[in-house]
């Protein structure tokens, strides 16, 4: 009895065994994730969460409340447009892990706070991404 | 086992009825063919009236006649025929048989020679899992402006085998540099000798074109991968292959006079991961900050918009 209860656990490690090698599975992380960690009438901290493989880059751009203004920021912006109070960052070959984009404003905000959207192209199918985070 | 010799078949009753004739005895007859008269007494009664040609012949001349005229059947009868017959009448199914066994043997042999040769084809068919190559380059440059092209193989194979990728511009294009360096660049004839086996590779250069004629507007770009093996394996690289020449910056995919994000996103897909490649990215990333390019025919650069 004991023989045949060992033979059949057998049998099914080793049927797993075989479905394991068969059908390898990779763990595909998202590509990217985004969160604001503060977003409050003194400035705001984006965190970014790059899966690997990594974009080849990344465009975050961040739209400030009315109103404000940028007293200061890291890491520091590529563009600047005033008209629409948009700061946007270029990020060049990333390496997978968690970046921070902190901002702190020349004046408190009112109303509603920063608004960031995210923008790259997925590595593993070429497809262009946008990630919209409030 | 029965001897080659002729045998005859005589008429007992002819070689009695000679015998009786010439009033010649039994022991006469015996002793002249060299045999008992027991024989000759068997003979005329027909229990055993095969006898050999040769104590035929005997028997004939001791009687005076001609072998012919004693013999029971008119022709003779070899004895090689009869063990020919004999022969071929027992040994007839055998040698079937054996013909059958050679048969199967042969067929046998041929598809086990056919599943070989099966295996053998399909194993080779193998060797190269999957071969591919894309192009990757704009849809348009200014003419005699660098613009980018990369070469996408993706090789796949159980083998170390070299791979040969040959790539053929138009006349009118002159190449500016070659990531991984080319080991031919002639003419606008770019070849490849890669040595490191299967894997997902990329070749690319730098180029620039002019047009040959005022009306050229278009030009084509044809490339070749091969891979050296018992039966050459060969592969077009796909993708884009033609470019047309006209007043808008390559990485302007669209055509409107600005870089936007998803242009920037894609040089540095295609071309900005490539280490070595001479891209002038920066000036695409300048151009992305900006509000819009025009083209400076007088100084053949663009102007950058702020």
């Amino acid at each position: 009895m004991k023989e045949n209860i060992n033979k059949i656990f057998g049998s099914y490690f080793l049927l797993l065994l075989l479905v394991v090698i068969a059908f390898p599975v990779t763990a595909q992380a998202e590509t990217i994730r985004a969160k604001f960690l503060q977003n409050n009438s003194k400035g705001s901290v984006l965190e970014l969460t790059i899966g690997n493989p990594a974009p080849s880059s990344i465009i975050v751009k961040q739209r400030l409340p009315k109103g404000t203004g940028i007293k200061s920021v890291n890491p520091g912006y590529s563009k600047f447009s005033k008209g629409k109070s948009e700061a946007t960052w270029l990020f060049k070959r990333p390496t997978p892990g968690v970046k921070r984009i902190v901002v702190n404003y020349t004046v408190s905000a009112k109303g509603n706070g920063a608004t960031a959207v995210i923008r790259c192209k997925n590595p593993r199918d070429g497809s262009f991404m946008t990630l919209n985070v409030q | 086992m029965k001897s080659g010799i002729a045998m005859v078949c005589v008429s007992g009753s002819k070689v009695r009825s000679l015998r009786e004739e010439q009033q010649l005895t039994q022991l006469y007859l015996a002793t002249a063919v060299g045999v008992t008269t027991e024989t000759i007494s068997r003979w005329e009664r027909q229990e055993s009236p095969t006898l050999k040609e040769e104590n035929g012949l005997k028997l004939a001349d001791a009687l005076s006649v001609s072998l012919e005229e004693i013999l029971f059947v008119s022709e003779k009868i070899e004895e090689k025929e009869e063990v020919k017959t004999e022969v071929e009448s027992t040994a007839l199914p055998s040698i079937r048989q054996k013909i059958k066994k050679i048969l199967l043997f042969i067929i046998a042999n041929t598809v086990l020679l056919g599943v070989c040769v099966f295996l053998i084809v399909t194993f080779r068919g193998a060797d190269v899992l999957h071969l591919s190559a894309k192009r990757i380059m704009p849809a348009h440059s200014v003419a005699g402006y660098p613009f980018p092209v990369v070469i996408e193989v993706n090789f796949e194979s159980e083998k170390n085998l070299s791979l040969l990728l040959k790539e053929q511009l138009p006349e009118s294009c002159s190449v500016i540099h070659t990531v991984p360096q080319a080991t031919v660049a002639d003419d606008g004839f770019l070849k490849w000798i890669e040595k490191d086996g299967p894997g997902k590779r990329n070749f690319s250069y730098v180029v620039k074109c002019q047009a040959v004629k005022e009306t050229q507007k278009s030009l084509s770009f044809e490339g070749t991968l091969l891979v050296r093996q018992s039966s050459r394996q060969e592969a077009i690289v796909d993708g884009r292959s033609r470019l047309r020449l006209l007043e808008f910056h390559w990485a302007d995919s669209d055509k409107n006079n600005i870089v936007d994000d998803e242009e920037l996103l894609a040089v540095y897909d295609d071309f900005g991961r490539i280490e070595g490649l001479k891209v002038d990215v920066e000036e695409v990333e300048s151009i992305w900050m900006g509000s819009g390019y025009r083209w400076n025919q007088e100084q053949l650069s663009f102007d950058i918009i702020p």
